[in-house]
């Protein structure tokens, strides 16, 4: 294992892909990103991302039963793994913390 | 729908280097986003769109995989390694003192060589070279000893007249004092390193430069 890091694009492909829940996809998670950051990433980006997060053990992917695309081949879909929730989860935490240990001083612009 | 798919030629480039399992998938991805583009752009265009967009999938992650030939002997070999490896961790003291060891008399046998194989470089270019000797000296007084090749110029004739086994003697000279100036003909030129040899004609004779002999 590679440690917990967690690349910028990684912790959002990640996230959409808990957003998708069960139709997590390449293109419909480079469709919900577009949709919640308003950027557009590279296809190939969101797919490298895909696998590299289920070599590092965060995804799984399976193959959709019984429902096909439109050209008659089985979906691969990805789902978080319990490990992949921990991590999203300790990101967060991390962020909350270090939020916290921000002094109110600087938010009301006393620095200056 | 089948005038929307994106040319054979590309599919099947991105078929070829791609990996079996993600093949149908990004196609599949790629092929929605294809005719999507296709609404509201040139086909020539949107083809140029698809070729570029295979392109980017030339990343080692979507590669298909080289196959590796497992040959037993080379599993066998980093085995081995590993095993030679913890060994050496295990009895540090040991392994220290038999690597060093190695070290040491690979060094001296390679040392030893390179001076014999100098040794025997000499005088490879004449029939009788065996038989060739270099006179030297050693001169040792109460304070120091001196070695070297200067020797008396008499000494031709003292070795010719009272030694029967030596059958020629040559003798040469450098010149250590400026550069001299010759002269053959009308040619002049200057000349480093000049020796003054006097040869008898049988011995064929190669001076190096700087070599003191």
């Amino acid at each position: 294992m590679k440690g917990t890091y967690l690349g910028e694009f990684e912790e959002l492909v990640l996230l959409t892909t808990g957003i998708l829940y069960d139709d997590a996809y390449g293109l419909a998670i480079k469709d919900e990103l577009e949709k919640q950051t308003g950027r557009s990433p590279m296809i190939s980006s969101v797919h490298k991302a895909l696998v590299r997060l289920e070599d590092k053990g965060y995804l799984k992917s399976y193959m959709q039963s019984g429902a096909t695309l439109s050209r008659g081949r089985p979906k691969r879909l990805y789902k978080l793994t319990a490990l992949g929730k921990r991590v999203v989860n300790q990101s967060r935490e991390l962020r909350n913390n270090m939020w916290n240990a921000i002094p109110k001083v600087v938010w009301s612009g006393g620095e200056g | 729908m089948n005038d929307r798919l994106p040319p054979l030629w590309i599919r099947r480039f991105f078929a070829w280097f791609c990996r079996e399992e993600l093949r149908d998938t990004v196609e599949d991805d790629l092929i929605t986003l294809y005719s999507r583009k296709r609404r509201n752009m040139a086909a020539f265009k949107a083809n140029i769109w698809y070729f570029f967009t295979v392109l980017t999938f030339l990343q080692p992650f979507a590669l298909k995989r080289i196959q590796t030939n497992h040959l037993n002997p080379i599993d066998m070999f980093y085995n081995n390694l590993k095993i030679g490896i913890r060994f050496m961790q295990k009895h540090l003291i040991y392994s220290t003192i038999n690597v060093l060891g190695l070290a040491v008399g690979l060094s001296a046998v390679i040392l030893i060589s390179l001076f014999i194989i100098d040794e025997l470089s000499y005088d490879r270019f004449h029939t009788k070279g065996e038989n060739i000797v270099r006179v030297t000296y050693k001169l040792e007084t109460p304070n120091s000893t001196r070695q070297g090749a200067k020797l008396p110029f008499p000494l031709k004739g003292a070795l010719e007249s009272n030694y029967p086994e030596v059958i020629n003697v040559a003798r040469f000279y450098h010149w250590s004092g400026d550069t001299p100036l010759l002269a053959y003909g009308d040619q002049k030129h200057t000349e480093d390193g000049m020796y003054f040899g006097g040869l008898p004609h049988s011995i064929a004779f190669r001076p190096e430069p700087n070599s003191g002999l």
